[in-house]
């Protein structure tokens, strides 16, 4: 009897003791609606940020959305325009084709008060360089030749001519941070977890991994004041889960929702956004090796698929077309204009007829690695279904994200599926540059084009004369497109969903969005 | 029986040891790599180099299975997280109490549903009750729980706004997480106390009961339902002990930052400090709720303490005389 009564004990005593360290309270759920006159955004966000200090975090593209919360860039990203427009730089001007020099405000301050001067962006870029986490955002600048002038004017150095610098800068990577604020905040490891560094609109407040961050209005915001109190980024790792909270009223905004759930939403009460980008899906061939080395099976494959049916069911709607490995809103891009053959066409019995010349004449097997979501799930199987149809087999496999990249990275692979985003062509171009490794783009095809290719893509890097790089440009897709080292399976949109009064929603360079502008109507 | 427990808390060191060394060959022979992870994939191969030599990933796996050993056992050091940089013991402490929290309500939640459901399906076998409440512990194990955990949001959330859809930062939100583990049990629960009570109440000592004139519900509760208890404990531990680590798909959809959804992450972006964490607190959480469900054996049926006393005797007698 002693003994039941000890374990029953024991047993009301555990859950009593869970409730209270989980700092229970008892008030309901505060919701998304604001209170009392204060204004409150929750939004639902897929993933857990693995630190809030960007330069020194390898993956800053899930942090998108909450870096543009903290930082604010040298120049602000207008996507309707495809432009660039001031915000800690208020002018610029080219003093040469590698240097630049921005002239900065005044009255720009830290969220710990410290001034911010020319001083941090050469500490931002330096800092940025050197913790080689992000690298591909920071290699490019020539350190030894960037300086501060005085307090408001400051020069930056590129390695090489970089035409497309600012879609860069503007880049929630190149968020400027106070270097006095990241020392007396501990540096750059403490910033990780408690960032007092950045000058954005709202401050950080708190973060409980895996479950939410809360920020604060910035009040010595150097901009127009921020409309909301707090903003709230909760993590909800499951997409039906987070239209549910949108549509129960827990949430103001969802990102990337499911498509078909879209549909069934009141419009009235929500508003859809639906984006076109610069980003495309994109099947890699690894050219290194049998069977797809061999031109005449690339291009057969290319023909055996069904581009515009592919890019319907797939995106749902919500996407685009596209007939070159550079997206068609892309600055670099050049609509195929007949003077090459584009093999980005469906015709079944011309890719039978060009399979049986190949060095594949009775078909092949090769696996399709992807890491699952509904939109490579779904191309995996619609390429699976329309190989068959010419003999060729395809075995599907779903990867894991840090298997996939290693993979692609090391040339491990028959096939894979990957949206580039970047809207900068050269990074697409170097997935077929030849002289760059596969580890070194992380990723890409191993494919060796002609001399003709290189000289191009050399003469492209030091062209700032728009017209005249994209006339290159057109030369270069002309080449890669015929010898069809990828797929292009269409780009799909940048889709959020949230409550119909709310306004000011941008759209970064990266098709990142920023809600640190948003007010309600 | 503080000998016994002392020595089922011993049986847990090889148990826990057992565990590292069998999720440390996993992390050995899965393919990837975590230092790209750490600095991504498309950073310089020496910058790669260098974190796997400050990571120690280049030592020889027994020197670093050994030194992870002595941190564990010498600092209670389960190292950093991959891919926060903060220590696991501190990341783990955070979720446990919240998963604690969801999986004791939810098992309380089943078992009070659960118990009489199986209970009143055993005394009315094969009414239309006994085949009614069968049906709905079918209905409760059958059902996929990713689909049961969307249904009750989009219900209970979104149509008639009762709980909110997701955070647990009052009361409210944590009932659709509970409801949705403790209902999912249910099934199995009172199926268990069915077939156990079935058996119990044709025994003798049941008979014997009424024959004495005892009430129904006495009969019932007290001689029946206690000697049925021990099949329903045996399993409500497992389901604990399997829960503590495997309320995933709730704490995803309700995202509740719990220990499951910690592990499943960890084990995505290949995380393996934080896998190797996790499971070593879940070991010794299962092993302790295994020790109690023993404990609770004793408590409920006291022939097992008996026999467990006997056995004693036996012994101490034994090495007196060989003595």
């Amino acid at each position: 009897m002693k003994m039941k009564k000890i374990l029953a004990v024991v047993f009301a005593a555990a859950i009593l003791l869970s409730t209270a360290a989980c700092g229970q309270k008892a008030a309901p759920a505060p919701s998304a609606a604001s209170t009392k006159g204060t204004q409150k955004l929750v939004v639902a966000h897929k993933a857990n940020p693995t630190g809030l200090f960007h330069l020194t975090i390898n993956n800053v593209s899930a942090n998108g959305p909450i870096d543009y919360l903290i930082y604010d860039t040298l120049v602000a990203y207008d996507s309707t325009k495809d432009s660039f427009n001031p915000s800690i730089a208020t002018k610029w001007e080219y003093i040469d084709d590698t240097h630049i020099k921005f002239t900065l405000r005044n009255d720009v301050v830290a969220h710990d008060g410290n001034k911010v001067t020319a001083k941090d962006v050469i500490y931002t870029l330096k800092t940025g360089q050197e913790s080689n986490k992000v690298a591909n955002y920071y290699d490019r600048f020539n350190l030894a030749e960037c300086k501060a002038v005085d307090d408001t004017t400051v020069i930056i150095a590129t390695k090489q001519a970089d035409p497309y610098l600012f879609y860069t800068l503007a880049n929630n990577a190149l968020g400027i941070v106070c270097e006095a604020a990241v020392k007396a905040g501990g540096g750059p490891d403490a910033q990780q977890q408690k960032p007092t560094a950045g000058t954005g609109p709202y401050k950080f407040v708190s973060w409980e991994s895996g479950s939410k961050l809360v920020f604060a209005r910035n009040d010595k915001y150097w901009g127009e004041k921020p409309y909301f109190d707090t903003i709230e980024v909760r993590i909800i790792t499951d997409a039906s889960a987070r239209v549910m909270n949108l549509e129960s009223g827990d949430v103001d905004v969802a990102f990337d929702p499911v498509v078909s759930q879209i549909k069934s939403l009141d419009t009235k009460k929500f508003t859809v956004e639906n984006v076109k980008t610069k980003a495309s899906n994109i099947a890699f061939f690894n050219c290194t090796k049998a069977p797809f080395n061999d031109v005449k099976v690339r291009q057969a494959v290319a023909l055996a698929l069904d581009y515009e049916s592919n890019a319907q069911v797939s995106m749902e709607g919500y996407g685009y077309v596209t007939d070159s490995f550079i997206p068609n809103l892309n600055q670099a891009y050049a609509k195929p204009d007949g003077s090459y053959t584009n093999y980005y066409k469906y015709n079944v019995e011309e890719a039978k007829k060009l399979l049986k010349e190949s060095s594949q004449p009775n078909g092949f097997t090769f696996t399709l690695k992807y890491m699952e979501n509904s939109i490579f799930t779904s191309l995996a199987q619609l390429i699976q279904n329309q190989l068959k149809v010419i003999g060729i087999t395809v075995n599907l496999a779903p990867t894991a994200s840090s298997v996939f990249y290693t993979d692609a990275s090391n040339g491990n692979f028959d096939m894979y599926l990957a949206a580039p985003s970047n809207p900068d062509p050269f990074v697409l171009v170097n997935y077929f540059d030849g002289r760059i490794s596969m580890q070194k783009a992380s990723g890409g095809t191993g494919w060796r084009g002609p001399a003709e290719l290189d000289a191009l893509i050399d003469q492209a890097k030091v062209t700032m004369d728009k017209d005249a790089r994209n006339a290159i440009f057109k030369k270069i897709q002309a080449i890669i497109n015929e010898n069809v080292p990828c797929l292009v399976l269409g780009s799909q949109n940048r889709v959020l969903v949230c409550k119909s009064d709310l306004t000011g929603i941008r759209y970064t360079p990266f098709s990142d969005i920023d809600l640190s502008h948003c007010s309600r109507k | 029986m503080l000998k016994y427990i002392v020595k089922r808390l011993l049986w847990m060191i090889p148990v826990i040891l057992g565990v590292l060394c069998i999720v440390f060959v996993l992390s050995e022979i899965t393919p990837g790599d975590p230092v790209d992870t750490l600095v991504g994939a498309d950073a310089p191969p020496e910058v790669k180099e260098a974190m796997r030599e400050k990571l120690g990933l280049n030592d020889p796996v027994y020197v670093r299975f050994a030194n992870y050993i002595v941190k564990v056992v010498t600092k209670a050091d389960l190292g950093n997280s991959y891919t926060t940089n903060q220590p696991v013991a501190k990341e783990l402490m955070v979720r446990f109490p919240i998963t604690l929290k969801l999986t004791l309500w939810s098992i309380f939640v089943a078992l009070v549903i659960s118990i009489p459901l199986g209970l009143i399906s055993a005394v009315k076998r094969y009414s239309w009750i006994d085949n009614l409440s069968m049906a709905l512990a079918l209905f409760g194990v059958s059902i996929p729980q990713f689909w049961f955990g969307l249904m009750t949001m989009l219900i209970f959330s979104v149509k008639l706004k009762w709980f909110p859809a997701s955070g647990i930062d009052g009361t409210a939100g944590w009932v659709l997480p509970v409801a949705m583990i403790g209902i999912g049990n249910v099934g199995n629960f009172a199926r268990i106390t069915r077939s156990s009570m079935l058996e119990v109440i044709q025994q003798d000592y049941i008979r014997t009961a009424r024959a004495k004139g005892q009430k129904e519900w006495i009969v019932i509760v007290k001689h029946g339902l206690r000697n049925a208890l021990i099949p329903i404990v045996a399993n409500v531990g497992n389901v604990l002990g399997i829960s503590l680590g495997g309320a995933v798909i709730a704490e995803t959809i309700f995202s509740v930052n719990g220990v499951g959804k910690y592990m499943l992450d960890a084990i995505n972006a290949r995380n393996w400090p934080s896998v190797q964490g996790g499971l070593v607190l879940l070991a010794i959480s299962f092993s302790i709720i295994m020790l109690l469900v023993d404990l609770l054996y004793a408590a409920i049926d006291p022939r097992l303490k008996s026999e467990f006393k006997a056995k004693n005797k036996i012994k101490s007698r034994r090495k007196a005389v060989e003595a």
